[in-house]
Order: structure tokens, then sequence, then C-alpha cells
């Protein structure tokens, strides 16, 4: 008898051969293997991987989305494109956290006339305003946004300039009272980099914070009269 | 996408929000199903450009269907069911544009085996030569795992002519991945 052909062995890969293709098979070796062949072939067809689509394609569909009416235009998307939500929230509550220190520390030194240039940036009690009536929260202006953002932003470094000025002062405020404080921005950094491990903006936030602890408990270190032990 | 808010919910809530055009929903849906969509759509288009624009098309479609979900089925096997009527009518579309047959290759360029990548890819190729017919019943079937009956309902044909063509097109893949071609259709191998 003649090979099977190569349409009726892959029909074998489904069904049962009829009794002389079985017997044909019991005798050839050749289809025997082109039948094993077909067989894997099947099979790797079946575990073919799933492939990721060009990185582009997502934008364009949510482009095509938008311009349909099926997505909604956020426009905040911007500023979630280019820093994560959680990066973004994290900045957010750093620069609070920041600005609150600052005004904590600032109030009873010194009147806002009387401030450094760059303290003029964070007037008494405009954080705590800021925090209860945050424009952030109400506007929907993507250049208001970016506006808050730096204002955030200034505010934070301006508390954190004045931090390091008053820790380097003779009479400076309550070490404890700062150490507290530090200690609230360390757990907000901290919760940030859970969030964002690798994230450089905090993880240059959390480290700058470190370092000012540390040199109040190195200054408390030194100016302690108890052993430490 | 990373670690996000959208990342945790289950897939449940991540529709609910997507039904209200919630775009982070949309996205996170996007991301979980975009490379089962995508393979199925790019091996029964056997090109990437077309494959592109019908998944593109398929997502929209789905979108766009998604307040009529109601969670019957898996929303994976929901999606990929548009995802296959999209190549399907996407290839019906561009038969009727462009009526030519490509030239059918005789053979897949034969590469080092025993690696389950080249592997993959010599599958991968010699799909793409395939002629639309068979490549779309071989993809339904062997790789997608439909039935002849589901494949006949799909393509307009009795699930006999389903059958048939796949036994074609399995042996024209085999020619395929040969490095030398052989006779297929009613053709005896060799004789003994």
């Amino acid at each position: 008898m003649s090979h099977l052909s190569l349409e009726v062995l892959a029909r074998l890969v489904d069904e049962e051969p009829d009794p002389a293709e079985a017997r044909h098979l019991r005798s050839c070796a050749l289809c025997r293997e082109e039948l094993a062949a077909l067989r894997e072939q099947v099979l790797a067809l079946g575990s073919l991987p799933d492939i990721e689509p060009a990185p582009d394609a997502w934008p364009a569909l949510e482009a095509r989305l938008i311009r349909e009416g099926l997505l909604r235009a956020d426009r905040r998307s911007w500023i979630l494109r280019s820093t994560s939500l959680v990066r973004f929230a994290a900045m957010l509550v750093i620069f609070l956290a920041g600005g609150l220190t600052g005004a904590a520390l600032r109030g009873p030194v010194a009147p806002a006339e009387e401030a450094p240039g760059y303290l003029a940036e964070v007037a008494p009690g405009d954080v705590a305003l800021a925090a209860s009536e945050d424009p952030w929260l109400r506007t929907t202006d993507a250049d208001e946004l970016a506006r808050v953002l730096r204002a955030r932003e200034t505010a934070y470094m301006a508390a954190l300039a004045r931090y390091a000025e008053v820790s380097g002062a003779a009479a400076t405020p309550d070490p404890i009272a700062r150490l507290a404080t530090l200690e609230s921005i360390l757990a907000a950094t901290r919760a940030a980099l859970n969030e964002a491990p690798a994230d450089p903006v905090i993880n240059g936030y959390h480290l700058t914070a470190l370092a000012q602890r540390d040199a109040i408990y190195r200054q408390l270190a030194v100016h302690s009269e108890e052993p430490w032990f | 996408m990373g670690r996000t808010w959208t990342g945790r919910m289950n897939e449940s809530e991540l529709i609910e929000k997507a039904k209200r055009g919630d775009p982070a929903a949309i996205q996170a849906l996007y991301r979980r199903h975009a490379p089962r969509v995508y393979a199925t759509i790019r091996r029964l288009a056997g090109d990437d450009a077309l494959a592109e624009d019908w998944a593109q098309e398929a997502w929209i479609r789905a979108i766009r269907a998604l307040p009529s979900f109601r969670g019957d089925a898996q929303f994976g096997t929901w999606i990929h069911r548009i995802a296959v009527n999209s190549a399907l009518y996407g290839q019906r579309s561009r038969k009727r544009r462009d009526s030519r047959e490509m030239p059918l290759p005789t053979t897949v360029p034969v590469e080092p085996t025993g690696d389950q990548t080249l592997l993959r890819l010599r599958l991968e190729r010699a799909l793409r030569s395939l002629p639309d017919g068979m490549r779309q019943v071989l993809v339904l079937h062997d790789v997608e795992g439909f039935t002849h009956e589901e494949i006949g309902e799909m393509l307009g044909v009795n699930p006999g002519t389903s059958k048939s063509q796949l036994f074609k097109a399995r042996a024209r893949m085999r020619q395929l991945l040969r490095a030398v071609p052989e006779p297929v259709s009613g053709e005896e191998v060799c004789h003994t």
C-alpha cells in the first residue's frame, strides 16, 4: 500500500484511523513518524505564547477612544502619564509636611517681614490654609495645577532651608519638637517609598530628612550631660 | 502599568469603573488583556500592520459594547471573541478591496532546531505564509481551540468544510516547516 497522504495524517491527529489506515500505520515507520511530527506541530501551535502589542498601541487607542467619546478626557492625565499617581500623591504629602514643618518652626522665631527672602514664599499659616482649601482639589486647569505644584515645591524647599538654618543656630527651638516633625516627614517618605521604592525624587527627600534627623541626634549626643548608657 | 490602585482591583470592579468611562480602569483592562487579543489577531491577520489596526478596532468595539457586558462569560473570553470577529471582519473587508491572492511561498527559512524560541519563530513564520483561509481555520482550531461548529458559525461555512480546511492547513504547515516542499492535497507522499 502507498503511504498515507499528509492530509490523511493531519486528520488522524484528531480522529481514529479506519481499518486500512490502522494496518498501514502498524507496518510503516515513516507514516508513524510523520503522524508524530504532525501531533507535535499541533501541540506546539496550541502553546504559542501571547504577544505584547507595540508600546505606542495604547496611546493611539487612548487618543481614538477620547475622540469617539468612549473615554473621559481627563485633564490631569498629562501629569499621570509623566509621573505615577502614587508618586505624585507622595510628593504632595511631602510638600505639605515640609510646609507644615516650616510653619511650625518659623512661627515664634521671626515675623514674616523680618524673615529671610526665601521665607517670604511661605507666609505664616498659608500651609494650613492650603491644606484645608487645597486649590489642587478644586482646579481643573493644567497650568494652574502646575503652578500649585511649583508652589508646593517652593514651600517645601523653603521649609527645609529654614530647618537647616534653625538646626545650626545656637538658640534653637526644642530639639524634641524638631525630631517629632522630622519623624512625621520620614513617615510620609517611608510610606511613599513603599509604593515607589525606586523613585529618585522621593528617595532624595527621604535621605535629606534622614540626614537632618541624624544631625539632631548627633547634636543631642554632644550636648548631653547624661551618659548614653 | 506598575503598582497602581487599578493593579490591585479585581476584574469586576475594573469593569464597573470602565463602564463609566474611567480612563485608569479602561487602561488596566487593556494592559491585562491586550497581549492575548493582539496575539490572536496577529496570527489571524498574518501581518503586523493589519494586526495593529484590527486590534485597535477590536478594543474600540469592546469599549463601546462594554455597557452591555453582563458578566455571563469571563471578560477575557468576551474580548477574545470580539478580537476574533474583528480580525475575520477585517479579513473579509480586505479581500473585498483586494481580491488578488498573495503568492504562496514554498518553504519557510530553516533555522536551527532544539530551541523553543526558534521553534515558535518558525511556527509564526509558517503561519504567516499560509493562505488566508487555511490560516484562519488553523489558528482558530489549533491555536485558539474553537470547535469546527464554532468556526463554521464564525466563517459562515459548514463544520465539514472547516475540518477539510484544517487538514489541508496542517499538511501545508508541515511542508512549510520542512526544508523540502512536498505535495499536499490528495497526493501520495511516496510509494512503496
